[in-house]
């Protein structure tokens, strides 16, 4: 049975997602990219244990690398020129610090991506999807019968047909191909004559008669319901922030952090053609509930955890 | 007034010249276990869809069918073809929201359900994951969870392996004892389900020919082979009471023997001692972190005999025949088969060798000579089906045509996996007599099968595969005559009765001759 987070209502789990992978590609403020690329790190981490170390080192590292280097290579915007190249081109240290900032961008996104998965299972993509289209979430849950089913079926015909005409195992590519192709014509006949069937099944269950109504097993809770609206006061929180320029950053032509202010002090980098703004009270209470919406989860999960421990310790 | 009222029902399916029906006529009353039975093809699962509007096939149609109630359940032969969803939960749910109900009366009905069948341990399962007998239970609870007054069944446990079968009918049993609902189911397991049913009704060509209580069908003496044993040796003997279970059947045999101790003849088999198939010692897996299926597994197979392999459900049977095939390779030990050996298995679908579109060119795909393809035909009788699509046969006719295509190989060795799963007493009796004349043709014939009635009357060999490897290997006589409760009917109804009786046959000769 799924622990912490992934026990929540799936409403919970999908907003959840929504907001950190819309945020994470609105904000591209280097602190916001930071918190969101490091919450999902640690909850991929936290989900997949060692597989994570795996996917975040032989697959985001990488790309992160990659994206960065191609951007700095073929983007010539940017004041800062590092050096020019044989055929007058710019290499600018701002086509870089971009490039670095889209592929955190996209890295972050992957990640939760990558957490949606575990989280979000197909039941809870059928419970989201099946309360407006209930059409489509039949088909979901049919299809997620059909796939398995197919794939046990097509190898036992492979075997029943390698058992039956004991050929020798064929070398020529031409042979194989035409034998898949035969296996395959004899699943497809085979799906349809038994499709059939199905369909009397659910006529003999009343399919399509009436209105259909919905079950689900996912029962909406007070801890849902906070999680919830944890999430949604969060999301009111940036939106303002982004709408009023907020945690404003720019990288074409020079790169500018913040936006200006009329208090406060401001840095300039001369030589790198750089300037950070400073940061408004509002500003700094957006990331603290940015960092707080990231790592929502993780908080749930040792909130969780702690609870236990307790528990175990006082009996 | 009957619960369910058919009148001269007659039925033709469009473009087919014969009638499927002919003027039936049935009252069914509330509470009622009525079993139908007939051969396959003589309209039983016809007769039963009609009963189910939505199911009704179109055809032209005269009479009429009065029924008092809307709620009608119907459980179909083949397990998988009938689930929907991939939980077991969503399966039970699926009837419930297609009536419309609300989530809370859904919860309810899906605990009833669960409890009564005892499956609340799978309902987070995956439909994919059940077992066949699993699925078939599953089917069954969600058809119950919408409260039907009537229960239709059609060959529910045919593709059953026994345990679950008697599992299955045992639960149908409580339904009908426990909550009054009326079953109507067609069947060919009549041992398990005579002494249960009120009423037996019996078709033939579209037609009911007989409509009374199990007693009184066994006395009449229709239906014959398909006959519970007990019945069978009785309306041979026709003496006293007509008994319906093993243990009436025992009981009537005492008196019928008296006091004397009667015998038949020990007809040994000679121990084999040639043998074509030689394995030795081997191990297989499916993968690398599964468990062992096959353990040290060792056995010998007697050439020219019919070798059946018995056992439990995943005892690793048909896995023997994968790897006696060698469409599996074991990972240690060996399989010795003499060179110049052909070997050829078939299926346990036989639907699944089909490529082509008429049996005629199935066959031609094999071998190309057309005596060859008549000899065939002829020996297995499939001349009037070379024409028709694979899909188009019944599962006897199926069966058939793809043991033609085996025979076109030309094989040494034959392997068969539950070739008589879920067919009648009339089929077995044919596909009995093709093995008995390969079997006279020299081939060698290794089948894996449950049907222990199939087995006494046409095995050689015997042998009984547990735990990974063969408990015990004998010829197929004294195999079933040693075990107690893996035996035939007849034989444990004759047990220190008749000494060395097997099959009904048996008994019945010793009868008559005593």
């Amino acid at each position: 049975m799924a622990t912490g987070f992934k026990n929540y209502h799936p409403w919970v789990n999908v907003t959840f997602f929504i907001s950190v992978i819309v945020f994470g590609m609105m904000f591209l403020h280097p602190v916001c990219l930071a918190v969101s690329l490091f919450a999902a790190v640690c909850f991929d981490l936290r989900l997949k244990g060692k597989k994570a170390l795996k996917e975040i080192f032989g697959f985001i590292l990488p790309m992160l690398v990659f994206v960065t280097l191609i951007n700095g290579v073929f983007n010539h915007y940017g004041m800062t020129v590092l050096y020019e190249t044989q055929k007058g081109n710019n290499i600018t240290l701002e086509a870089y610090v971009y490039g670095l900032t889209t592929g955190m961008t996209v890295a972050t996104t992957i990640l939760w991506f990558f957490c949606f998965n575990e989280i979000v299972t197909a039941d809870k993509i059928m419970y989201v999807l099946g309360k407006g289209v209930p059409g489509i979430a039949l088909v979901i849950t049919m299809s997620l019968r059909f796939v398995p089913l197919y794939r046990k079926k097509y190898s036992e015909i492979a075997q029943a047909q390698k058992g039956f005409l004991q050929e020798e195992e064929d070398k020529k590519i031409i042979n194989r191909i035409k034998n898949a192709v035969s296996c395959v014509s004899i699943l497809i006949t085979w799906a349809l004559e038994n499709a059939i069937e199905t369909s009397d099944s659910m006529r003999a269950r009343n399919y399509g008669q009436g209105k259909r109504s919905f079950y689900s097993r996912f029962r909406f809770t007070k801890s849902d319901a906070f999680a919830i609206a944890s999430v949604v006061i969060a999301d009111v929180a940036m939106i303002i922030c982004k709408l009023t320029d907020g945690l404003y950053a720019s990288y074409n032509p020079c790169i500018i952090i913040n936006s200006q202010k009329s208090s406060g002090e401001t840095f300039l980098f001369k030589e790198i053609n750089a300037t950070l703004n400073p940061f408004s009270t509002f500003e700094i209470v957006t990331i603290i509930i940015y960092i707080l919406l990231c790592f929502l989860p993780l908080i749930i999960d040792l909130k969780e955890e702690l609870n236990w421990r307790r528990l175990k310790s006082e009996t | 007034m009957a619960q369910i009222e058919i009148r001269n029902l007659t039925f033709r399916y469009p473009l087919e010249e014969k009638n499927a029906l002919e003027n039936v006529s049935l009252s069914v009353d509330e509470g009622e276990y009525i079993v139908l039975c007939g051969k396959s093809g003589c309209g039983k699962t016809t007769l039963l869809k009609h009963l189910k509007k939505e199911l009704a096939p179109k055809g032209e149609k005269d009479g009429e069918i009065i029924s008092a109630t809307e709620k009608i359940g119907f459980v179909m032969q083949n397990p998988e073809n009938q689930i929907v969803t991939d939980k077991v939960w969503h399966e039970l749910a699926f009837g419930l929201e297609n009536m419309g109900l609300k989530p809370k009366e859904i919860t309810v009905r899906m605990a009833e359900m669960a409890t009564f069948f005892g499956i609340e341990e799978w309902l987070d399962k995956k439909t994919s994951e059940l077992s066949g007998g699993q699925k078939q239970m599953v089917n069954l609870a969600s058809v119950m969870a919408m409260h039907p007054d009537v229960l239709i069944l059609d060959e529910p446990t045919s593709q059953l392996d026994p345990v679950a079968a008697e599992t299955f009918l045992s639960t149908l049993d409580r339904i009908n004892k426990e909550l009054g609902v009326t079953v109507i189911i067609t069947e060919h397991r009549l041992e398990e389900i005579f002494p249960v049913a009120d009423k037996v009704i019996v078709m033939d060509n579209g037609r009911i020919v007989a409509a009374s209580s199990p007693r009184e069908i066994g006395e009449s003496g229709c239906l014959r082979s398909a006959l519970p044993s007990a019945m069978r040796i009785y309306s041979e003997i026709k003496k006293g009471d007509c008994p319906i279970t093993v243990r009436e059947g025992r009981r009537w045999l005492k008196e019928i023997a008296g006091n004397k101790q009667l015998q038949l003849e020990e007809v040994n088999e000679k121990e084999p001692n040639d043998f074509c198939i030689e394995i030795k010692n081997v191990f297989f897996r499916y993968s690398k972190n599964s468990p062992d299926i096959l353990n040290d597994f060792s056995l010998k197979i007697p050439r020219g005999k019919i070798s059946a392999i018995t056992g439990g459900n995943g005892a690793g049977k048909s896995t023997l025949l994968k790897i006696i095939s060698k469409t599996e390779q074991p990972y240690k030990g060996k399989v010795r088969i003499e060179k110049s050996t052909r070997v050829a298995s078939l299926p346990q679908d036989a639907r699944l060798v089909f490529t082509e579109k008429t049996v005629e060119l199935n066959l031609r795909k094999i071998c190309r000579d057309d005596e060859k393809i008549r000899e065939v035909a002829d020996l297995l009788g499939i001349e009037n089906l070379l024409a028709r699509h694979p899909y188009d046969l019944s599962g006897g006719e199926c069966q058939k045509a793809a043991t033609a295509m085996l025979l076109l190989k030309d094989p040494d060795i034959l392997l068969f996996d539950e070739p008589t799963k879920g067919f009648d007493s009339e089929f077995k009796e044919e596909f009995a007599q093709i093995l008995q004349s390969l079997k006279k043709r020299g081939k060698t014939i290794v089948t894996v099968s449950h049907d222990v009635e199939f087995l006494a009357k046409n095995a050689d060999y015997c042998a009984m595969v547990f735990d990974g490897r063969i408990s015990s290997f004998a010829p197929a006589r004294e195999f079933f005559l040693s075990n107690v409760f893996y035996t035939t009917s007849a034989c444990r109804i004759a047990k220190g009765i008749i000494k060395n009786a097997l099959t009904c046959e048996d008994v019945i000769k010793c009868l008559n001759t005593k």
